[in-house]
């Protein structure tokens, strides 16, 4: 089961971005930028699918 | 006719008589090539003789073909068998003494000569001298035949037809190129008889008893391996179509024919169509449930449903590859591949194949080929459909090569995304390998984007790349103190440039270890910081605590153990 957690980081130029932490489970982890894992959310569906 | 030849040849010398060519080789002339003719030997009579042989009267020898000599006395033909008989094929005797002045005539058809001097043969000459044509000769008689059908015709008799007196020869004829004569009388056609199906002749007067009719037809001279002209045609390339320039003749065994092809190597833009490369998952099966997610590289599944679908890199058994992926159901969706907009812009407006391998778990009738293009760069929020692209698969328990051949839109520059879409029913699944992508007409034996095994990992790595040290300890890279006991940076370089600044990472079992003080916490957190390019991460790493400011040195590595592993994601 994923549990993301989001985790403030300070830039080098002092500004705070926020990461979302994907952990899946089973000791491995995904890191991305929190506005990224939103556009997961809800998942591409553009692509066609057949009969459609 | 007697022929002159001249009387000082030279070799190589040539000379054309009576529709018939002969070459001087340096000691003999030799008949080269001679169409069809007729041959005339004359005699005057000079009273009394009834055995004709040797010179004509202009000096001609007589020989003729058995079977295939018209004798005329005053112009009147004679009926073989009765009014003379050939058996010599050099001399004629005559069933009756001539008298003087008396005209005969022999016109005959010797066998077409398309043989002498090495033009003819069975076997092909090694060499060849100017103008020399090769005909291959092996198998039928050649030569422009005469059948002759003559029979004796009950009284009464208007339609002639079947077997000759001989009892073997049966009547046919190719309509207007008959001749029928009657007791030696060439009769007219239209007038005297009517002939127009090519197995009878009907006569306009009835025969009386003693009557004689002969038919002459000649018939189609065989030599064997000829060809039509359309046949010919087709197995030569015409000068008004060699295609463009560099372009390679290919077989397209589809059509049954060859098509000219600009493929080249590294023809595929399909990266890993082989389904080899798999950093994320080395062969393990993933889990898809309303995401696009990526199992080998650069393939991608998604699921519309959150229905446990998953995708895994397999034996390539079924597909007769050394790997393939495999999707199995419950799914419906798509597995595909997005292309980069610079690596296809150059298939805009031009036609292309994509092919690939697929075997099915069981009759799958609802796959089908798709392919759609970005409406901005790299970006399908919005997309269109190529239609063309679609076609129905042909899914089932024996391996199936397919392709689809369809012009890409020129207006397709932003990227293209390609792959099978569909849906399957729970624990039904598919394998799917050799995917390819060419410019052209036709689906080309399967070859690596990357050209090989490296180059196609560093194709893959252009977009997602994976660090898998193996061993305990492994190192990632230098990191250091960050004004904070619970983060250090480390910068970690890429082996391949990447397409963009990668933002998404995916790691396990790493740990932030100080020379002198052991491992730092526990890490809860990798993130990639805003300095990062192309060609190197720059990572913050969160700890629990620990990080001190000393000189010591600070690494990212593996834990102790060998499974892990630092990922970077620049994916579509």
């Amino acid at each position: 089961m994923e549990n993301v957690t989001f985790l403030d980081v300070t830039q080098m130029d002092g500004t705070t971005k926020t990461f979302a932490i994907i952990d899946r489970g089973n000791g491995e982890f995904t890191s991305m930028p929190k506005a990224d894992y939103e556009a997961t959310l809800p998942s591409e569906s553009s692509t066609p699918q057949a009969g459609k | 006719m007697a022929i002159s030849f001249p009387s000082s040849p030279v070799a190589g010398t040539s000379i054309y008589q009576g529709g018939r060519q002969w070459t001087y080789d340096g000691t003999t002339w030799n008949l080269v090539l001679g169409g069809a003719y007729e041959l005339y030997w004359t005699h005057t009579g000079t009273g009394g003789e009834t055995t004709l042989s040797g010179a004509s009267d202009n000096g001609t020898t007589l020989t003729y073909p058995l079977g295939g000599e018209n004798v005329y006395l005053n112009g009147v033909l004679l009926y073989r068998g009765q009014d003379y008989t050939a058996t010599t094929g050099s001399t004629i005797v005559l069933a009756n003494p001539l008298a003087l002045s008396d005209i005969v005539t022999v016109v005959s058809y010797p066998a077409v000569q398309m043989s002498s001097n090495n033009i003819a043969q069975t076997t092909e000459p090694t060499t060849y001298t100017p103008g020399m044509v090769w005909v291959n000769t092996a198998g039928n008689t050649q030569g422009l035949q005469l059948v002759r059908w003559k029979k004796t015709p009950n009284a009464g008799t208007t339609v002639l037809s079947g077997l000759a007196d001989d009892g073997t020869t049966t009547r046919a004829y190719t309509a207007g190129y008959e001749e029928v004569y009657v007791n030696g009388i060439l009769i007219v056609k239209g007038v005297d008889y009517t002939a127009t199906n090519g197995t009878s002749i009907t006569l306009t007067q009835a025969t009386v008893t003693g009557d004689t009719v002969e038919v002459f037809n000649t018939i189609t001279m065989g030599v064997t391996n000829t060809y039509t002209q359309s046949q010919s045609d087709a197995r030569y390339i015409p000068l008004s179509n060699l295609g463009s320039s560099g372009s390679t003749l290919m077989v397209n065994s589809n059509a049954s024919n060859v098509v000219w092809s600009s493929a080249t190597v590294s023809k595929n833009f399909i990266i890993n169509g082989l389904q080899e490369i798999d950093q994320r998952h080395s062969g393990a099966s993933t889990t898809v449930n309303n995401a696009l997610t990526y199992g080998v590289d650069r393939w991608f599944l998604y699921n519309s449903g959150a229905t446990n679908a998953t995708v895994q890199r397999v034996a390539g058994t079924n597909t007769g590859t050394q790997y393939a992926a495999r999707v199995t159901g419950t799914w419906g969706g798509n597995y595909g591949s997005r292309l980069e907009s610079n690596h296809i812009a150059p298939l805009a407006g031009k036609t292309v194949t994509f092919s690939g391998t697929i075997w099915g778990s069981t009759s799958i009738p609802t796959l089908s080929t798709y392919a759609i293009y970005a409406g901005s760069q790299d970006s399908y929020a919005t997309n269109t459909t190529i239609s063309a692209a679609s076609i129905a698969l042909t899914v089932g328990n024996t391996s199936t090569n397919f392709s689809v051949t369809f012009v890409v839109p020129s207006g397709a520059v932003n990227g293209m995304e390609i792959g099978i879409t569909g849906s399957l029913g729970s624990g039904v699944y598919f394998d799917v390998s050799n995917l390819q992508l060419e410019i052209g007409s036709v689906a080309t034996p399967f070859s690596r984007s990357g050209g090989t095994l490296q180059g196609e990992l560093n194709a893959c790595e252009r977009y997602y790349e994976r660090s898998t040290p193996g061993v305990a300890y492994g190192k990632y890279g230098q990191a250091y103190y960050n004004n904070s006991s619970s983060q250090v940076v480390c910068n970690v370089e890429f082996k391949t440039t990447k397409r963009v600044i990668p933002t998404s990472i995916d790691y396990a079992n790493l740990r932030i270890q100080q020379n002198g003080i052991g491992a730092l916490g526990t890490i809860s957190a990798v993130s990639i910081n805003i300095e990062s390019t192309t060609k190197l991460a720059d990572l913050t790493v969160t700890i629990g605590s620990g990080a001190t400011n000393t000189l010591n040195p600070i690494e990212l590595m593996n834990d102790n153990n060998t499974a892990g592993y630092l990922g970077f994601s620049a994916e579509l």
